[in-house]
């Protein structure tokens, strides 16, 4: 196959604009899709970057202003002017941003020669924000009589958003526009009105309809039948379906040399260990470093947010939002997330609760992205954290002077998503040597093999979705075996294993957690990288010509 | 028309009794009964000496034991058998119940010289599970108060015929002790009791009346002239009257037999079943102290059988379960605190004595259990020479301290709540509203005096530190870390939280427990406040002479136990009584002292009695923590070494 020009529609991505799993994919697919052969584009929103002059503009069509920006061997197209230029990602004008997101698209396929960039053999969508957009290039090119275009739709997350005619219209859509659907009995010429009332304007069923394909994160998702692909799609279009898994670009050996670079010196000093261990990492982490946040840090973005948090929080919370370190060494439970009811924070509130009383031990350090509307959680994550001084830390916002020192440097991670499409945190969670305490949702399902099951060779736990007393409870079982690693006294904390699987595993090898510890690295860098879903993507497009 | 009388005397005085009061009961009572016995031996009486008595006889009192075997070689006297320590059989472990019935029975025989056929019941506390062992150990009938008899559904003729009950094949006689004539017998004329047993007259005699209680009423609890002189003419009135036989219980099983089988619920007599709410083992839950008493025993046995312990430490062990401590009547029970000292005292032993040489010099072994059955966790910690227990659902308190070292075993934490009996309502008596333990944090209301703290004045304590559930780990170094973060509530528009963590630490061999505890300031501006630790020390209560305890404060003021103390800037308690090595509680720093006896209010055969349980102390901190900032104190409790 000649080498294939892919025009990837997202409506955020790294390195310029990132708020979630989103702004992750589609760089970091694209970057090794570029090194399978393919010439990749990022077209996104520019959210405010052209406007600040962080990518300059290149060309301006009508009101569009087109800016072009590379990065590695992947080529962004930002697209900016008018309501493109908000800063808030997804704020209350994301409709009209989405409206002019597609109809811009339109502006700049008419001028790709005057901007030297290459026509798109694949046009793939990410998520319902760019499926207008989607249709929009469908309906230009139907137009100029060129259908040789593939296009390819990707649900990172369902949504339950409804395109109108109204929509269409205002993106400069004709709805009588004739044009090729792929449909369970094959290719059918219809119009985009018809494919409007198939999918009952439903985005992301509008665009599993229009796309010759359709690809989303996990075998779970796609067949989950209330809140994934299955449930808002439809089964009948899943014929359409292919996975492509999410990846990391995070590798254990390279983020342990870089915290070294950045503390070793500091952490021998601090430990008087020429070699320090994982627990040595963490004591310092824990005791030194969770206080001394760097200048700028916690980077909250939602300004709201923040002057919010900054009212409400006490010690162990500084005025800045920095926080004091802890007062004593224990084993660290890690979780990191945006603050959403999809995330559970709340479930995990309820689970720190009752974990603690089991186990004085437990160090809580939980990275929260906070969002303005999103007080409720941030509230119970203040409170916990007021109430418990001794076992819990949160931190509002980014912090990347120590995100990665943390999970190098942490025992376990918790992630108790009521659903989770794939969950990249888990990833990073075990590529960084962390097993993790789940839901048994989604991605995690394929992600995470169950320690129960697989014995060593296991990467975490996976628990009844929204259970809190069982969280705990694994939580703490998780953390007992980190125990029984590490005291003098093993048995102590083997007895006080609750589930007695567990319990035999670590009864017959006390270092258990370290063997495990390992097939979490493991597994993550031979299955989940970059590398391997721009392969599975790569056998998706391979289907199309 | 005949009626068999049955006269059954229980002698007894629980393990741990101090030895004035057996030298008076002695003499009051059973030295008065042993002239009327053998004065009447002719007259086929019942009796019963218990294990506890019968031991205290051969170590204090070796010429009344031999007077006694000698007056049963030549008597018509049926002596009965009993528990080996008058244990309640019902809340002891199963195989230490025959255990107990065996050595009880080998006790009478070894010290009596006869054989029993009959088992005197400890408190008559009947269990319908109890007819297999019982027939096991070897006896033939059982005494069950009628109140037993009446729940099963026996009517008022029945209870005066024996019966036969079995449980899982194994079968024992039943008679019934009578409450009338308990309550007529000696207290009213005699001929008020000689026509109640008129009354039960029947053809052959087959009905009998059977009067079976306490030794003690002859002279100890009532007037010993007066009972002497009672009793005495009683025994000549009914020598005389044709129609009264007064057998033994043997004797009449063999003239009359029994009627049937019967199946007996649990119970007792009728007071006992009022005091204890129904059922015995609901004592354990009315007095958390009697829980720790029998949670202790249980966890002291399951010592006993993993580190197969020899019959020394099951013979201090079996002492441990006489009943008198674990419970409350009419007579002080588990509000005496020497008897619950013993309990501790026999329990310590036991325990030292199974552990022998298990114990490494350097060794401290910490253990995780639900010791007092709450479903909570309570941390053990253990050395050679000291037992300390954690409780962290409860303030994070330590609510045991035994010293094990041979011959001062000891449990420093032996101390009392106070509850509300229904016999204190209305009398101005305030409740203990926590446990009477130590390391409990305070932060007490501007101007609360001593008074306030000793006598419960409600709502002076403004904090949340006191019942709160800590948060603990145990270290690898096996020091106990709890934490909790409280608040101090007196303005409760905006409460200032205050970490407390408290490290406890136990050193191998070392005979005293230390314990840092850290306050630390939790919020953003400056706390002014009063931080304040109490402790309650259980001296070690004489049994040899009556001499109260006494304390001295920094070396300096000598108080007795009964005395208030309150000093500015004291850091030292000792404290002193006659039979013990001096026990220190000092502070690495001066503060505010409060030292006040504990003393207890509980209905005794004679009246309300006020009653010395232990040593109150608290030291109060008035301090102001700027943000974040801590304060720490050290306190040391133990013995001089």
């Amino acid at each position: 196959m000649e080498a294939k020009t892919v025009w990837m529609l997202a409506f955020e991505s790294k390195p310029l604009v990132k708020i979630g799993g989103l702004g992750e994919v589609p760089p970091s697919i694209s970057r090794e899709l570029v090194k399978l052969g393919y010439k990749v584009y990022i077209a996104i929103p520019s959210h405010g970057i052209i406007l600040k002059g962080k990518v300059k503009e290149v060309e301006e069509v009508e009101d569009v202003k087109i800016g072009l920006y590379r990065w590695g061997k992947v080529d962004f197209i930002v697209i900016g002017g008018g309501v493109l230029e908000d800063e808030e990602v997804y704020g209350p004008r994301l409709v009209d941003k989405v409206v002019a997101y597609a109809r811009s698209i339109r502006n700049i396929l008419d001028k790709i020669s005057k901007l030297k960039i290459r026509e798109p053999d694949i046009i793939h969508a990410h998520d319902w924000h760019s499926v207008l957009a989607l249709v929009a290039t469908k309906t230009y090119y139907e137009e100029k009589g060129s259908n040789d275009k593939k296009y390819v739709y990707q649900i990172h997350l369902t949504s339950n958003f409804t395109y109108t005619r109204e929509l269409f219209e205002k993106a400069g859509i004709s709805l009588d526009t004739v044009h090729k659907v792929l449909l369970p009995e094959g290719y059918a010429k219809i119009t985009v009105e018809e494919v409007l009332k198939h999918s009952n304007g439903l985005a992301d069923r509008l665009g599993a309809l229009e796309a010759d394909r359709l690809v989303t994160v996990s075998n779970a998702y796609l067949y989950d039948s209330v809140r994934g692909v299955k449930g808002v799609v439809g089964e009948e279009l899943l014929f359409k379906a292919r996975i492509v898994y999410n990846g990391t670009d995070w590798r254990y050996n390279r983020i342990l040399a870089s915290v070294f670079k950045n503390y070793g010196e500091k952490i021998r000093e601090f430990t008087g260990k020429d070699k320090p261990s994982r627990s040595d990492m963490r004591r310092y982490l824990l005791l030194k470093v969770l206080g001394e946040l760097g200048e700028n840090e916690p980077i909250i973005p939602d300004p709201k947010a923040k002057e919010y948090i900054a009212s409400i929080v006490r010690p162990p919370f500084k005025k800045d939002l920095k926080i004091d370190p802890f007062y004593e060494d224990g084993v660290l439970v890690l979780n990191t997330g945006r603050i959403a009811t999809q995330k559970g924070v709340d479930i995990l509130v309820e689970a720190i609760k009752i974990a603690i009383k089991r186990n004085g031990y437990l160090r809580f350090l939980l990275f929260e992205l906070p969002v303005w509307s999103q007080r409720e959680y941030i509230d119970e994550l203040v409170k916990v954290a007021h109430n418990y001084p001794d076992n819990v830390r949160v931190v509002f916002g980014y912090a990347p002077s120590i995100y990665q020192f943390a999970h190098i440097a942490a025992d376990i991670y918790v992630a108790p998503s009521r659903w989770e499409p794939f969950g990249i945190t888990a990833l990073e969670a075990m590529v960084t040597g962390n097993p993790v305490v789940a839901s048994r949702v989604g991605g995690f399902t394929e992600t995470i093999l169950d320690i129960r099951e697989h014995g060593v060779k296991g990467t975490g736990i996976l628990v009844e979705p929204e259970n809190p007393y069982e969280l705990a409870s694994y939580i703490n079982d998780l953390a007992r075996m980190v125990l029984a690693y590490e005291h003098p006294n093993p048995w102590m904390h083997i007895d006080r294993i609750e589930d007695y699987k567990l319990r035999r595993i670590v009864e017959e090898n006390p270092k258990a957690i370290k063997r495990i510890r390992g097939s979490c690295i493991h597994r993550v860098e031979s299955l989940f990288t970059w590398r391997n879903s721009a392969q599975q993507l790569d056998n998706v497009y391979r289907e199309l010509f | 028309m005949k009626t068999t009388f049955i006269f059954t005397i229980h002698f007894h005085q629980p393990v741990g009794q101090v030895k004035w009061v057996l030298d008076r009961v002695n003499e009051n009572s059973y030295k008065t009964l042993m002239r009327i016995l053998e004065e009447n031996k002719d007259i086929p009486l019942t009796l019963h000496f218990s294990g506890p008595l019968l031991m205290q006889w051969r170590e204090y009192y070796p010429d009344l034991l031999e007077r006694t075997r000698k007056l049963l070689e030549n008597s018509q006297f049926e002596v009965m058998g009993g528990t080996f320590s008058e244990s309640i059989l019902t809340i002891i472990p199963w195989e230490d119940r025959l255990d107990q019935l065996v050595k009880g029975r080998r006790l009478v025989e070894e010290l009596l010289g006869v054989t029993p056929r009959g088992l005197w019941l400890p408190e008559r506390v009947w269990d319908p599970t109890l007819p297999l062992l019982i027939e096991k150990a070897g006896y033939d009938y059982v005494l069950v108060d009628d109140t037993v008899g009446y729940k099963a559904g026996l009517w008022e003729g029945d209870i005066h015929r024996a019966w036969i009950t079995e449980y899982s094949g194994g079968k024992i006689n039943v008679l019934f002790i009578d409450a009338n004539i308990r309550y007529l017998l000696p207290w009213r004329s005699y001929d008020e009791v000689i026509g109640y047993l008129w009354r039960r007259r029947s053809p052959r005699g087959e009905n009998y009346v059977l009067w079976g209680s306490d030794a003690e009423k002859f002279g100890e609890w009532w007037d010993k002239d007066q009972a002497e002189q009672w009793l005495r003419g009683f025994f000549e009135k009914i020598r005389g009257i044709e129609w009264l036989q007064i057998e033994t219980p043997t004797s009449y099983l063999r003239k009359h037999g029994v009627v049937g089988l019967v199946y007996l619920p649990p119970g007792s007599y009728d007071k006992m079943m009022e005091w204890s709410g129904g059922y015995f083992p609901i004592f354990l839950r009315k007095y958390v102290e009697s829980n720790n008493m029998h949670k202790k025993m249980l966890y002291v046995r399951s010592k006993l059988k993993s580190m197969k312990a020899n019959s020394r430490a099951w013979e201090e062990y079996y002492k441990a379960q006489c009943n008198d401590a674990y419970w409350h009547g009419l007579f002080g029970g588990v509000y005496i605190p020497v008897l619950r000292q013993t309990v501790y005292e026999h329990l310590i032993r036991a325990e030292r004595i199974a552990e022998g040489d298990t114990f490494g010099d350097n060794e401290v072994i910490v253990r995780e259990i639900d010791f007092d059955y709450d479903g909570r966790l309570e941390v053990l910690v253990e050395s050679k020479t000291l037992n300390a227990y954690i409780k962290p659902s409860d303030g994070g308190t330590l609510f045991e301290l035994d010293v094990k070292v041979e011959g001062l075993e000891h449990n420093l934490l032996n101390t009392m709540t106070r509850i509300m009996e229904p016999y204190l309502e209305g009398t101005g008596f305030r409740p203990d509203w926590y446990r009477r333990v130590s390391f409990r944090e305070h932060l007490w209301k501007h101007n609360t005096s001593i008074d306030d703290w000793v006598n419960n004045t409600p709502f002076i304590d403004v904090s949340d530190f006191a019942l709160a559930e800590y948060i603990y780990m145990i270290k690898p170094d096996n020091t106990i870390r709890l934490v909790f973060t409280g608040r101090d509530w007196r303005n409760r528009e905006n409460p200032k939280r205050i970490m407390v963590e408290k490290t406890y630490t136990l050193k191998p061999r070392e005979k005293s427990i230390i314990v840092n505890i850290k306050w630390r300031n939790m919020e953003d501006e400056e706390l002014d406040t009063v931080l304040s630790e109490e402790l309650t020390i259980a001296p070690k209560h004489p049994v040899k002479t009556p001499i109260m305890p006494r304390y001295i404060v920094d070396d300096e003021y000598v108080k007795q136990v009964l005395e208030k103390h309150v000093s500015p800037w004291s850091y030292k308690v000792v404290i002193e009584s006659p039979e013990y090595p001096r026990i220190i509680v000092e502070q690495d720093k001066r503060s505010q002292l409060w030292v006040a006896p504990i003393n207890s209010y509980s209905r005794t055969e004679k009246g309300l009695k006020e009653m010395f349980q232990a040593i109150g102390i608290v030291f109060n901190h008035p301090i102001t923590l700027k943000p974040r900032e801590t304060f720490t104190t050290k306190i040391r409790i133990g013995i001089e070494e």
